[in-house]
C-alpha cells in the first residue's frame, strides 16, 4: 500500500487505469487486459519488476492487481481474464433417427432457426470451431462451421455419418467433458432420449437405472472443474418417432422438446454472462422455442453485487453501517428493532442479472436458504423500481436489480448471516420426464422426454457429492451486530 | 534519579508518538468519519501522510522552541503557548493542502469534509506538541521549566 501511494506518477497512473477498467464490474476482460499490457509496454522503464528478460510476467501483474484491489476500501476480488480472447467452440449435433424430424420440410423451422441464431451470437469468426455429428459414434463434420450454418437442411447434409439407430450418451458426455479445455466451450443439441441398441423388451426401470448410473459415473470426476447448462427448447416434429420398446418408428406430427447442453470450465461458464462479447450468446431465453433452463455448477459460481440499503420505506428499526465499507454495505451494527412494530426489516439490494438461471427460479424465495443464529426470513423478493429509491441510496443500489426484504424479531448477538440460492434440480425436470413414450400423441407427449429425469439426476448426484452440504449457486454474506 | 525520570518521559513520549503513527487510520477515523471521504483518505494512504506531517511539526517545533530559540527572554508559558499555536495552525493547513491536492488530482471535491477533518488534526497536533514538549524539555538549558516549572 505504501509503495503504491509513494511510487512515481506512472504508478499512480497505472493504478488509475486499474480502477477505470475494473472497479465497477470487478472484471478485467480480454480487451481490458490488452489495455493494461499496452500501458505497461509504454512505461517499461518504470515497471521493471513486471518484466523478466523483456517479457511481461503475467503472474506478477496479476498478483499486483489482486493486492491493489484487496487492500483498497472496499476490498474487491477481481476476475482477470488475461490472455483468453475468444473461446473455441465445439458444436455437437445429435443425429439419431428421432432428431431428423425436428428439421423436417413440413415443420415450422424453429429448430434450425434457434441453432443458427445461437451460433451466430457467438463472438469472433469461429473459423477454428469444430462441428461433430454424434449418434452411436462421434464424427467430425468435414465441411466446417460456416458451411454448416448456411446448409438449408442440416440433417440431409450430415446423412450417413455414424449409425443413427442409437445414441451413445456415455461416449458423448465423456467427450464433452474431456475435450472441453480451459479455452473453449462445447455445445450439444440433443433430444436427450437415452437409447441403446438392446432396449426392446427390457424393463424401462432397468434402462433408467442404467442411464442414471452412466451419467453419475461420467460426471463424478469432472464436476469440480466444469459446469453444464441444460436448456429445454420446443420445436416442431414431423416424422417417425421411435418409442423405447418398439422395433420401428411411429409417425408423429406436433411439438417435441429438445435440449441445448453447454459445457465449460467454471470460469468460462461465469464468463458467458460477464464478458460483453458473450452476453448475446448467453441470452438463451430469447431463442425461438425457449422453455426453461438449469445450470449444473459447483458452489459459488456466481458472486453477485449486493448491498444493504440505509434508507428505504421498507426498513424497520435502526442500525449503523460498520466503518471501512464502500458503497456496498454488508456489515451493520447497533441494530435495534422498530419501536412501533417491535420487529426489524432490512432491505438488501441484489444484482440477479447475468446468471444462467431461469428467472422464475431466481425469484422464488423458497429456493433461498437463510443461515443466521437468530430467525431471519426473506419476506419478499421484488424488482427494484427506480422511483422508490432516493438519490442518496443510488450509490448503495449500484447495479442491483432486485430488493430482498428481510424480516426478523431482533437479534441477540453479533452474527454472520448468509443467504444462499440453493442449487436444486428444478420442478421442470420432473415435469418434462416420462417413463413411457409408447403412447405417441397422448397427453404430455409433446412436453416430455423419455427418462429425462434419470439422466439429469445422475449428473446432479455427481455435483451433489462434490458439494459440502446441499449445493448452492451463490452466498450473500453479511454481519449484523447488536 | 531525575535523569532516569526524564529518560522515562522521553521514551514514553516516543512510544506514544509511534503508536499514533501505527494506529493512524483507527485514531483519525474514531475522531471523524464520513464514509466516502474516509475511504478515499484510506485508499490514497493520506491518513499516514497526515500523521507523519503532524508528528514532524509537533516534534520539530518543540525542538525549535527548546533547543534553537532556547532563550531566557522567550521562556515564559505564553511563549510556549504561542509556539503551540503556530503548530496548531501549520499542521491543519499543511494537511488540508496535501489532501486537497491529492483529491483534486482524482477529481474529487471533499473540501467540507476536509475542513472538519482538519479540526481533528488541530486537536491531535495540540496533544502531540504537549507530548513532544514533555519528552524533550528536560535537557534544554534555558526553557526546561516551561510551560510548568519542574
Amino acid at each position: 500500500m505504501l509503495l503504491m501511494a509513494c511510487g512515481g506518477g506512472q504508478k499512480k497512473e497505472f493504478n488509475r487505469l486499474l480502477l477505470d477498467v475494473a472497479d465497477k464490474d470487478e472484471v478485467i476482460d480480454a480487451a481490458e487486459w490488452e489495455q493494461i499490457v499496452e500501458f505497461l509496454d509504454g512505461q517499461k522503464a518504470h515497471f521493471r519488476d513486471f518484466y523478466d528478460d523483456g517479457q511481461l510476467d503475467v503472474d506478477d501483474v496479476k498478483e499486483y492487481i489482486n493486492d491493489f484491489f484487496e487492500n483498497r476500501r472496499p476490498p474487491r476480488k477481481i476476475d482477470i481474464q488475461a490472455g483468453r480472447k475468444t473461446l473455441g467452440v465445439n458444436f455437437y449435433l445429435e443425429r439419431s433417427g428421432s432428431m431428423v424430424p425436428y428439421d423436417a420440410v413440413g415443420g415450422d423451422g424453429s429448430f434450425k432457426a434457434a441453432i443458427v441464431q445461437m451460433l451466430n451470437r457467438l463472438p469472433g469468426t469461429n473459423d477454428d470451431s469444430k462441428i461433430y455429428i454424434v449418434n452411436s459414434e462421434i464424427n467430425e463434420y468435414p465441411k466446417g462451421f460456416s458451411q454448416f450454418l448456411s446448409d438449408s437442411d442440416i440433417f440431409e447434409a450430415t446423412k450417413g455419418i455414424g449409425d443413427a439407430s442409437s445414441t451413445d450418451f456415455a461416449a458423448i458426455f465423456q467427450q464433452l467433458l474431456d475435450k472441453t479445455g480451459d479455452d473453449d466451450i462445447s455445445i450439444l443439441v440433443t433430444d436427450m432420449i437415452y437409447s441403446t441398441k438392446q432396449m426392446v423388451g427390457v424393463n424401462p426401470q432397468k434402462v433408467f437405472a442404467e442411464a442414471q448410473g452412466m451419467t453419475n459415473a461420467v460426471f463424478k470426476s469432472q464436476v469440480k472443474e466444469k459446469g453444464l447448462l441444460v436448456v429445454k427448447m420446443q420445436g416442431s416434429y414431423n416424422g417417425a418417432y421411435y418409442p423405447y420398446n418398439a422395433a420401428g418408428g411411429v409417425q408423429y406430427s406436433g411439438r417435441r422438446p429438445y435440449y441445448i447442453v453447454v459445457v465449460g470450465s467454471n470460469k468460462n461458464i461465469a464468463r458467458l454472462t460477464r464478458d460483453e462479447g458473450y452476453l448475446p450468446f448467453s441470452r438463451f431465453s430469447e431463442l425461438r422455442g425457449y422453455e426453461d433452463m438449469y445450470l449444473f455448477e459447483t458452489d459459488d459460481v456466481y458472486k453477485p453485487y449486493y448491498s444493504l440499503l440505509l434508507d428505504n420505506d421498507q426498513i424497520r428499526g435502526r442500525f449503523r453501517p460498520v466503518h471501512g465499507q464502500g458503497d456496498q454495505i454488508r456489515d451493520i451494527e447497533n441494530v435495534e428493532v422498530d419501536r412501533n412494530s417491535g420487529d426489524l426489516r432490512l432491505a438488501l439490494a441484489v444484482d440477479l442479472s447475468g446468471m444462467l438461471i431461469d428467472e422464475q427460479y431466481l425469484l422464488d424465495k423458497e429456493n433461498y436458504r437463510v443461515e443466521a443464529d437468530d430467525p431471519l426470513v426473506i419476506k419478499e423478493i421484488r424488482a427494484v423500481s427506480q422511483n422508490e429509491v432516493s438519490p442518496a441510496e443510488r450509490k448503495h443500489l449500484g447495479k442491483a436489480t432486485h430488493l430482498f426484504i428481510l424480516e426478523s424479531q431482533g437479534i441477540k448477538h453479533r452474527q454472520t448471516v448468509g443467504i444462499k440460492l440453493m442449487n436444486r434440480l428444478p420442478q421442470w425436470v420432473e415435469a418434462s420426464s416420462s417413463d413411457d413414450d409408447t403412447n405417441v400423441g397422448g397427453p404430455g407427449f409433446s412436453q416430455t422426454t423419455f427418462g429425462l429425469k434419470y439422466l439429469l439426476q445422475g449428473i446432479y448426484d455427481g455435483y451433489r457429492k462434490h458439494s459440502k452440504g446441499e449445493p448452492y449457486y451463490f452466498n450473500l454474506q453479511m454481519t449484523i451486530d447488536k | 534519579m531525575t535523569n532516569m525520570k526524564n529518560s522515562i518521559l522521553l521514551i514514553t513520549g516516543a512510544v506514544l508518538t509511534l503508536l499514533f503513527l501505527v494506529l493512524n487510520t483507527k485514531i483519525f477515523e474514531a475522531l471523524y468519519f464520513e464514509r466516502q471521504f474516509s475511504n478515499e483518505m484510506y485508499n490514497q494512504n493520506l491518513y499516514f501522510v497526515v500523521a507523519v506531517v503532524t508528528v514532524l511539526i509537533a516534534w520539530g517545533l518543540a525542538a525549535v522552541f527548546y533547543y534553537v530559540i532556547n532563550s531566557v527572554r522567550f521562556s515564559r508559558w505564553y511563549n510556549w503557548l504561542a509556539v503551540l499555536g503556530v503548530a496548531c495552525v501549520a499542521a491543519p493547513v499543511t494537511s488540508f493542502v496535501i489532501c486537497n491536492n491529492a483529491f483534486s488530482a482524482e477529481g474529487y471535491n471533499f473540501s467540507a469534509q476536509l475542513f472538519s477533518f482538519c479540526v481533528v488534526v488541530l486537536a491531535v497536533e495540540a496533544v502531540l506538541f504537549i507530548v513532544a514538549s514533555f519528552s524533550m524539555r528536560w535537557w534544554s538549558s534555558n526553557c526546561r521549566h516551561t510551560p510548568i516549572p519542574e
